[in-house]
C-alpha cells in the first residue's frame, strides 16, 4: 500500500499511454477486456479500461488482488471450473468472466502495484509466447509509471528549492532596502520595488538616508549591472558608503566620484558597474524644497508640477564604478508645493513603455494623468501601468512629494 | 515594443582592419555569443584597428553596455584603436548617452 500511495497513482486523470498498452492488449490477445489495475486497500482501481465501463470493484470478489500476491502471472483459463475463482461473483455475475490473465505490476524494488490483466467472456488458453507477451506490456507500464514518479520528484525537488532560494533573495533584499522610509515634515516619500525574478536578487535599489549637515535627507535609486550575490555585494557597499559619506560635508556629485573611487578600488570583480541617482533634498521651512542631483549614468528624475508639467532633472555623468576618470555634476532645482520628483531605474521605463523603450514618455502620460495628486496616488498609478505577467528587468521608483502650501 | 531577436555578430578583415558587425539584441543571453565572437576576435587578431559596427543592433540593456565596455578595455589593453559605428537614435547610442559614456569611445563615421 506504502508503494502504491509513493506511485500517488489512485484516482489520476486518464493518461494516454496506459490507454493505449490496454487498447494494445486487447488487440494483442483478441480479448474484449484489458484493464490497468491498482490494488488499493478496499478496493481495485483501473487506471486505465479498455472494453469496461466500471472505474473500480471492491477489492474482495477482484482476481487482481489475488493475482498481486504471486510473483509471476496469474492465469485463468475457465473461471467457471476454476477452483479458485468458480465461486467468484464476477464469474457467475453480470460479467460473466471465463477467462482471466494478469502480469503483476512490479516495481523496480520489488512490489506488485496491481495487474496489466486481459479479460473474456469465453474460455482461453495462451502459449508461453503470449505470457512473455503479457509481462513485457507489464513492465511497459511500470516504466511508464516509474517515469512519472521520477518527473514528479523532480518537480517538486525543484519547487523546493526555488521556494528556499526565493526565500534567501527576499531577505537578502530586504536587508539591502530601508526597511522604512523616514518620515520628513512637509513632505511624503513613497518607493516601490518590482522584481523580475523572485529567485534572485534584484539588481535595483533605493535608499533615503538622514543628511545631517544639509538639514534635509539623502535619496538614491541606482541599477547594478548584473543580479544575484555579486548584485548584492555593489548594491549594500553603495548603500553603506553613500550613507557614511552623508554624515559630513557633501555634494551628490562629489558622493558620486566618491562612491566611484571606492568601486574601483575594492570590487572583487573590476568589470561591473552600477548607475544612479543621487540627491540631496532640503525642505524649506516656508514650503517647497530643494533637491540637489547628480548622475552616474542613470536615467534623469522626472519634476511634475501639480498642474502636470514635466522637466527632467540632473546632467548625465558616467556609470559608477568603471572609468578612473569618471566625474559628475550638480544641478540645483526648486520642487514648489504639490509638485513632485520621480526618482526611477530603466526597468520602469521598459515595463511601462515595452521592451526595448529607453524613452520616458509613457512614464511622463502616467504622471501627467495624476498631477497633483498624493505620491501613494502617483505610485499606486505606476504600479497598474506595469504589465500584468513577469517583468522583463527589475524596476523601481521613489516619488517624493512637497506638500500643498 | 519588438520581438527577441537574437545576437549575431559577422566578422570581415581587410587591409588591417578587422571589421565586426553586430545586429539584434545584446543583453544578459548574449553574453556567451559576444564573449566568443566579439571579445576573443578581439584578443586573437592582429589587425591595426577595429571596427565595431553596431547600427543593426535593435536592444541593449546593461549587461549588453558593460560588454562593449570590456571590447572597448581588450583592445585597449592590446593597443589597438577600436572605433564603434552608430547612427544617432540607435538603442545603442541612446544607452551610450544615458550611461554617461559617449565620450569613453571613439566614432566612425557611416562611410568609412
Amino acid at each position: 500500500m506504502v508503494a502504491v500511495r509513493r506511485y500517488d497513482v489512485l484516482d489520476s486523470p486518464p493518461d494516454g499511454a496506459f490507454e493505449r498498452i490496454t487498447a494494445l492488449a486487447a488487440r494483442l490477445f483478441d480479448v474484449p477486456i484489458a484493464l490497468v489495475t491498482i490494488v488499493d486497500s478496499d478496493r481495485i482501481w483501473f487506471k486505465s479500461r479498455h472494453g469496461l465501463d466500471v472505474g473500480e470493484i471492491p477489492r474482495d470478489p477482484g482476481l487482481c488482488a489475488s493475482a498481486i500476491l504471486q510473483d509471476g502471472p496469474y492465469l485463468v483459463n475457465d473461471a467457471t471450473t476454476d477452483p479458485r475463482t468458480l465461486a467468484n461473483p464476477l464469474v457467475a455475475g453480470e460479467l460473466g468472466l471465463r477467462f482471466y490473465a494478469a502480469a503483476p505490476l512490479t516495481t523496480h524494488d520489488g512490489h506488485n502495484l496491481g495487474t496489466l490483466c486481459v479479460i473474456d467472456r469465453q474460455p482461453r488458453e495462451l502459449t508461453d509466447d503470449e505470457v512473455t507477451n503479457l509481462q513485457d506490456l507489464a513492465s511497459v507500464v511500470v516504466d511508464e509509471l516509474e517515469l512519472r514518479l521520477s518527473a514528479r520528484r523532480t518537480v517538486q525537488v525543484e519547487a523546493e528549492l526555488r521556494h528556499v532560494a526565493e526565500e534567501l533573495a527576499g531577505t537578502l533584499q530586504d536587508s539591502l532596502l530601508p526597511a522604512e522610509l523616514p518620515a520628513v515634515a512637509g513632505l511624503e516619500l513613497v518607493a516601490r520595488y518590482h522584481v523580475a525574478q523572485r529567485d534572485q536578487v534584484g539588481g535595483d535599489f533605493y535608499d533615503v538616508f538622514a543628511d545631517p549637515s544639509g538639514g534635509g535627507f539623502g535619496v538614491v535609486v541606482g541599477d547594478v549591472c548584473g543580479k544575484g550575490a555579486f548584485a548584492a555585494s555593489l548594491t549594500g557597499t553603495a548603500r553603506w558608503v553613500l550613507r557614511t559619506i552623508a554624515l559630513g560635508d557633501w555634494t551628490p556629485s562629489e558622493a558620486l566620484a566618491r562612491l566611484n573611487a571606492v568601486l574601483l578600488a575594492e570590487s572583487a570583480e573590476p568589470e561591473r558597474y552600477c548607475t544612479l541617482a543621487l540627491a540631496a533634498v532640503r525642505p524649506r521651512p516656508d514650503g517647497g524644497a530643494e533637491l540637489e542631483v547628480a548622475l552616474a549614468g542613470h536615467p534623469q528624475p522626472l519634476l511634475v508640477d501639480a498642474s502636470g508639467n514635466v522637466q527632467r532633472l540632473g546632467q548625465t555623468g558616467p556609470i559608477c564604478g568603471w572609468f578612473d576618470e569618471a566625474e559628475y555634476a550638480d544641478a540645483v532645482a526648486e520642487i514648489p508645493p504639490g509638485a513632485l520628483v520621480l526618482l526611477f531605474t530603466d526597468g520602469l521605463l521598459e515595463a511601462i513603455g515595452g521592451h526595448g523603450c529607453a524613452s520616458d514618455g509613457p512614464v511622463q502620460d502616467v504622471l501627467r494623468s495624476v498631477a497633483g495628486r498624493s505620491a501613494v496616488d502617483v505610485a499606486d498609478a505606476l504600479d497598474r501601468a506595469l504589465p500584468a505577467d513577469d517583468l522583463q528587468d527589475d524596476a523601481a521608483f521613489l516619488v517624493i512629494r512637497v506638500d500643498e502650501a | 515594443m519588438s520581438e527577441i531577436d537574437a545576437l549575431e555578430i559577422n566578422k570581415t578583415i581587410s587591409d588591417g582592419m578587422l571589421r565586426i558587425v553586430a545586429s539584434g539584441e545584446i543583453d544578459s543571453t548574449a553574453e556567451k555569443e559576444f564573449v566568443a565572437h566579439v571579445l576573443d576576435t578581439i584578443e586573437a587578431t592582429d589587425a591595426e584597428r577595429i571596427v565595431l559596427d553596431l547600427n543593426l543592433v535593435t536592444f541593449i540593456d546593461s549587461s549588453g553596455l558593460r560588454l562593449l565596455l570590456k571590447g572597448q578595455r581588450q583592445a585597449d589593453r592590446q593597443g589597438i584603436p577600436l572605433t564603434l559605428m552608430v547612427s544617432p537614435g540607435n538603442p545603442v547610442s541612446r544607452l551610450l548617452e544615458v550611461a554617461g559614456v559617449r565620450e569613453m569611445f571613439a566614432y566612425e563615421s557611416a562611410d568609412s
